[in-house]
């Protein structure tokens, strides 16, 4: 454990998860808070985008399909507003077609759940190098 | 003439009286005279105006008494020509017989009675034996006249003619007598020696008083032949009394009674009377005789003419004797050219003239007959060589001499067809029962006369001919259907009204039938009640329902199955979603036992959301499981709003994948639906998945979908998902439902048409309605438990008869 911590490059770094899933906005943030990140989590897209952290927020974790807004929406939305937040994204659809069309929009990483917590350090770790 | 027994026609000979006018006529004329002469006569009297009852003054005057004797007569006639009142003639005939009598009596006795000058003194009195008094031959006429009138109320009205006609004729004939005296020049005619003479006006008024009885009793009589019977005596008593009357005449005029002249008038009189009398009674019995002849030959000729069959006679060698219309129209013969041919080589046809002429060369000599007095077929032929099938009866006529016949001959060709017809139609429904596996029977209900045909004796599996009873009928109805029979039939009893069930047959070899049984009662000509129905053996129909149910089964799971394809990635998403949850938190709690001091309230924390996510993965696995095995469920009470949360939340990950916002609105309290929770399910999950393809190509508007239950009405609930998609195009609505029917590039096109034979099977209606807006709804109703109730059902609340009131519906599978 002590090993994956100290993969953690930036301790106390923003970060914000976006998921309609309830059960994720509760386990992954603690376990990002466990590994020394300062977290946020939001229900919808819409909820994130009103919200303060929009400015703040160093890497955004992203689930791909909601109700409303979708992942990618909200990434162009963004990208519209000028905000280059670095996005991985989480997605239960295990569908592989979909991972390079994210990246090539412009995302860090995609992740399909359920995934292993060195795989999302390691993704969380890659996008602050981006918003560097 | 008789009618044979070989006829069944009633012949009917209507006759009409010729009531002559004349008679009446004449009578009333006559009257009218005499009265005009009695009144004329009185009124010289009265006036002293002696031409009046004169004439000329050398003459002997008409008496008064003679005069009102005269009016009484005249007023009597008119009054029996009219008809009545009776009494006013009896009243006339009264007064006239007494006048009359009393003068007689006062000619043969020489007395004075009194009556002569009772109407006023008779100051005339040319040749009279004493003033006033009429001639003794007046008198007698008026007595004889008196008398009829008299005696008329008590006498039957033939025998009253004849008085009245004998009566006439006397009384006529001494009119004339006493005319012809005049004209002879001695007015002696039944004068009696020195008593009063006969005055001509008397005798014309006599004669015409005679002529108007004559006329009376003509009238009377009523022989048809319309000459009066009495005629001949008539005519004889008239002749007798001119001849007397003549020979009185010529004696008072100076002839001595022995000499030439009286005596020959005498002698020749008395024998032309008989001889006059006799002659009029042949005349008359020969005209009779001829008039009933020729009536019995026109009603002979009027009955062959108009009968409907054909009538021929043949003599003893076979020859025709009569051919009459009907003959004529149906053999194509004139009468005149087969009248005298042999019957043989007219109507019968060559092949059979050989056996015709030995039969009756055989009835010639032995009298023996094979054919005589009974109804035959045989084959006949026409002018123009066709042959054609007539019904034949044959009589001897019953006259003295060599025998001869009347054939009485019907062409029954008609008939033959339409038996024949009828025996085919008969066969060609005997077939087609037997194709269509449907007897039909028909039940007096009074009688409980009950009648089947072949067929209905096939599907019991009951010999043909075996007189049908109730009790045969129970012995084949399934016991479990037999309680249902006796309502159908109790209710038929007590109503009459038509009934339709199906009912289950239990054969004897153990097998059973299904049978379809429908009636229509009606009332006869006689006012009975009689159903007349049909019984169709459906087993058949019921075995390939029964397939049809299994393989809808079938395919509804396999259709299932291609749904599952659809939702793989929706499945994967579910199960993923907990999994990811359970790595997390496992990687949180063991994060948080390394940390230093380990915090261990976190770690639990973390732990039961671990457990949890495990159970919520086996959740989803628990419901897949339940969609996708293919099982058949028992009918079970289900509560629709939770079945659509279970199916919405299997679906929702996919709806999400798809960009769709669900919304749901789910009334609370809705009634219980039974039915099969998992083909239920199968319907919503079908209806959510088309309201998610139809909304995929959607950007330009928010895909929403929302899913509603609700109560419709006491006794349905309904299930509703609307979309905000491209909707359908509202013609092709009906095609929707179709199997094989579909708009999408993939897909077999069989959801919404399997979706239908589920909720129908349920007694449920699904149908498709555009929005106002964009997209369509899809909604089902299904029957539901009373909102609120919580028993289980019990079988025969839920048997809701439908349908006509007057017609019992007797459900299925009772």
């Amino acid at each position: 454990m002590m090993v994956i911590r100290s993969l953690v490059s930036v301790v106390g770094a923003p970060v914000s998860v976006v998921d309609d899933d309830e059960s994720v906005r509760e386990s992954l943030p603690d376990l990002l808070r466990e590994l020394g990140f300062v977290v946020q989590a939001f229900a919808s897209a819409e909820e994130f985008l009103v919200s303060d952290c929009v400015d703040q927020t160093r890497c955004l974790i992203l689930d791909v399909a909601m109700p409303g807004m979708s992942g990618p929406d909200l990434q162009r939305e963004l990208l519209r507003r000028g905000q280059e937040i670095p996005v991985v994204y989480i997605t239960a659809h295990k569908d592989e077609a979909v991972r390079p069309r994210l990246l090539e929009q412009g995302a860090v990483e995609c992740l399909f759940k359920p995934f292993s917590d060195t795989a999302l350090l390691e993704a969380v770790n890659a996008a602050l190098r981006v918003a560097e | 003439m008789g009618l044979s027994p070989g006829t069944h026609e009633g012949v009917a000979v209507i006759e009409t009286v010729d009531v002559r006018e004349w008679p009446r006529r004449l009578a009333a004329a006559s009257g009218v005279f005499i009265l005009a002469l009695g009144l004329s006569v009185l009124a010289g009297w009265f006036f002293h105006f002696p031409a009046l009852f004169q004439l000329r003054p050398e003459w002997p005057p008409v008496t008064r008494n003679a005069a009102a004797c005269f009016v009484l007569c005249g007023l009597a006639l008119l009054i029996l020509v009219h008809g009545k009142p009776n009494w006013i003639v009896v009243a006339c005939a009264g007064l006239v017989g007494a006048v009359s009598l009393l003068t007689i009596v006062e000619y043969i006795f020489g007395v004075n009675a009194g009556i002569d000058e009772l109407l006023g003194p008779a100051y005339v009195t040319v040749t009279s034996s004493s003033p006033g008094r009429m001639y003794p031959a007046a008198a007698s006429c008026f007595a004889v006249a008196s008398l009829v009138p008299l005696l008329a109320p008590k006498i039957q009205s033939k025998r009253y003619g004849l008085l009245l006609g004998l009566s006439g004729s006397i009384i006529a004939a001494v009119g004339i007598a006493t005319i012809m005296s005049f004209a002879l020049g001695s007015s002696d005619a039944f004068g009696w020696s020195h008593v009063s003479r006969a005055t001509p006006l008397t005798a014309v008024g006599l004669w015409v008083l005679g002529v108007g009885m004559l006329a009376l009793a003509w009238r009377v009589e009523t022989d048809p032949v319309g000459i009066p019977r009495w005629l001949p005596i008539s005519v004889t008593i008239a002749v007798l009394t001119i001849t007397v009357g003549l020979w009185q005449a010529l004696i008072a005029g100076g002839y001595g009674p022995m000499t030439l002249l009286p005596a020959v008038v005498l002698a020749g009189g008395g024998l032309m009377a008989p001889i006059l009398g006799l002659t009029v009674y042949t005349a008359q019995r020969a005209h009779a005789q001829a008039t009933a002849l020729r009536s019995s030959e026109a009603r002979k000729a009027a009955i062959l003419d108009s009968a409907l069959d054909c009538i021929v006679t043949i003599d003893h060698e076979g020859r025709i004797t009569e051919f009459n219309r009907a003959a004529e129209r149906t053999f194509g013969y004139r009468r005149g050219e087969v009248l005298g041919k042999r019957l043989a080589e007219v109507i019968i046809p060559p092949s059979l003239r050989e056996q015709h002429a030995r039969g009756f060369a055989r009835y010639l000599a032995t009298g023996e007959a094979r054919v005589l007095e009974r109804r035959i077929e045989m084959a006949a032929v026409r002018a123009d060589g066709s042959e054609f099938p007539v019904e034949l009866a044959i009589t001897r006529i019953p006259l003295d001499g060599p025998p001869s016949f009347t054939g009485y001959l019907r062409d029954i060709t008609e008939r033959k067809h339409s038996e024949a017809k009828l025996r085919r139609s008969e066969a060609l429904l005997a077939g087609a029962q037997r194709i269509s596996s449907t007897g039909s029977f028909s039940w007096r209900v009074a009688t409980d006369e009950i009648r089947w045909s072949e067929e209905a004796y096939r599907i019991y599996g009951i010999d043909p001919g075996v007189p049908v009873t109730f009790d045969l009928i129970r012995s084949r109805v399934h016991p479990d259907n037999l309680s249902m029979l006796e309502d159908v039939i109790d209710h038929a009893r007590r109503e009459g009204g038509d009934f339709d069930y199906e009912s289950r047959l239990l054969m004897p070899d153990g097998h059973v039938k299904y049978i379809h049984v429908v009636a229509h009662g009606s009332r006869n000509q006689a006012g009975e009640l009689e159903l007349i129905g049909a019984v169709q053996d459906v087993t058949e129909r019921r075995r390939s329902e029964d397939a049809l149910s299994k393989a809808r089964s079938e395919l509804t799971h396999v259709a299932r199955v291609t749904s599952l394809g659809a939702l793989t990635a929706s499945i994967a998403h579910e199960v993923n979603q907990p999994l990811s949850g359970i790595i997390t938190n496992a990687s949180t709690c063991l994060l948080m036992l390394a940390a230093d001091p380990p915090n261990v309230d976190g770690a639990r924390e973390t732990a039961r959301r671990t457990i949890r996510d495990g159970n919520r993965a086996s959740g989803v696995i628990a419901r897949l499981r339940a969609l996708f095995g293919k099982k058949d469920a028992p009918n079970e009470l289900l509560d629709l709003n939770e079945a659509a949360r279970e199916v919405m939340a299997l679906s929702s990950s996919e709806l999400r994948r798809n960009g769709v916002i669900v919304d749901s609105a789910l009334v609370d309290g809705l009634g219980a639906v039974t039915g099969d929770r998992i083909q239920l399910q199968q319907v919503i999950l079908n209806l959510l998945l088309n309201a998610s393809d139809a909304m995929s190509g959607v950007d330009d508007r928010p895909r929403q979908l929302l899913i509603m239950t609700e109560q419709d009405g006491g006794n349905r609930v309904r299930l509703s998902v609307r979309d905000t998609g491209v909707g359908f195009d509202p013609e092709g609505v009906d095609r929707l439902f179709e199997a094989f029917y579909t708009t999408k590039s993939s897909g077999m096109g069989m959801g919404l048409s399997i979706s239908r034979s589920i909720i129908e099977s349920h007694h449920g209606r699904l149908w498709a309605a555009l929005n106002d807006g964009p997209g369509a709804t899809f909604s089902f109703s299904v029957p539901c438990r009373p909102a609120g109730a919580t028993s289980v059902p019990t079988p025969s609340a839920l048997r809701v008869p439908e349908g006509p009131p007057a017609q019992l519906q007797v459900m299925r599978n009772q």
